[in-house]
């Protein structure tokens, strides 16, 4: 058993990642670490932007990365790591985009029509979406969401937005 | 309002519209590949404060058609003589019907 912490403040782009500790068996390739924003089981360096859009990135290739601990791993097997663990929970949290109203992660999605309008409103039509230049979106289920916000916004200051809306607008 | 009743919301009422609009159109504004028009500044104030962006109106009107949309367009001035941009706008529409 090794334990190593490290602390990575900043990268050459501006990302910012806070201290990682992590502890590992020498030879497993299940290490366990704990990162002070909440996730779990990263192996290497992965961050968000703390503001602006665009979404987190793995940063392989820019400035010292965080590898496994206690394997000495060819860039060929680093590369097929971090693949595999893009898929795991974990690294999905992280590689969300940030929410639109706070920066913390998006891990929740938000309904374009609320649910009560939904039911309240039958069309039977398909819903036509379009923002900008972009082509538009037609969809058969009318109930569009995105995920661009995270759970802590939409279940408290979203969510009483909607119900505060409710009583005037579902009259 | 949905059922196509006729309300005079009072100003509480017009701020709670007016605050659900904008929430619903930077949710809108979010969806990928369309740049951005809200910026992350007037996002968060947003959700700090309630503070409705000072280049944001708000229009609410009847709709007697049978619909659910949502649609924004970019439109753009430019100055006829120079070919300079002017202003650079976004006008974004949710319609809600049961009419029709």
């Amino acid at each position: 058993m090794m334990r190593r912490s490290a602390s990575i403040v900043s990268s050459r782009r501006g990302w910012q990642c806070g201290t990682l500790t992590a502890i590992a068996e020498r030879g497993k390739r299940n290490a366990k670490s704990v990162y002070n924003g909440g996730f779990s089981g990263i192996y290497y360096r992965v961050s968000y932007r703390k503001n602006g859009c665009g979404g987190p990135q793995r940063s392989e290739d820019d400035g010292p990365s965080f590898s496994p601990i206690g394997l000495n791993w060819s860039a060929k097997q680093r590369k097929s790591r971090s693949t595999s663990a893009l898929r795991a929970p974990h690294a999905k949290l992280c590689a969300m985009r940030p929410c639109i109203f706070c920066g913390n992660p998006a891990d929740s999605k938000e309904d374009l029509f609320p649910r009560w309008i939904l039911k309240r409103v039958v069309t039977r039509q398909p819903l036509y979406r379009q923002m900008g230049d972009a082509p538009p979106a037609i969809t058969e289920d009318q109930e569009v969401r995105i995920p661009c916000v995270c759970k802590e916004c939409n279940n408290t200051w979203m969510s009483g937005m909607e119900t505060t809306l409710k009583k005037f607008l579902g009259r | 309002m949905i059922e196509d009743f006729s309300l005079s919301p009072d100003r509480q009422n017009q701020q709670n519209l007016a605050e659900w609009a904008v929430k619903g159109a930077m949710i809108n504004d979010a969806v990928d590949p369309h740049p951005r028009f809200f910026t992350d500044a007037e996002c968060y104030t947003f959700k700090q404060k309630r503070t409705i962006p000072d280049r944001t109106l708000v229009f609410a009107a009847r709709f007697t058609g049978r619909s659910l949309d949502s649609n924004g367009v970019d439109f753009s001035l430019i100055d006829p003589r120079s070919g300079d941009l002017l202003v650079r706008g976004h006008v974004y529409n949710v319609m809600v019907g049961k009419k029709g």
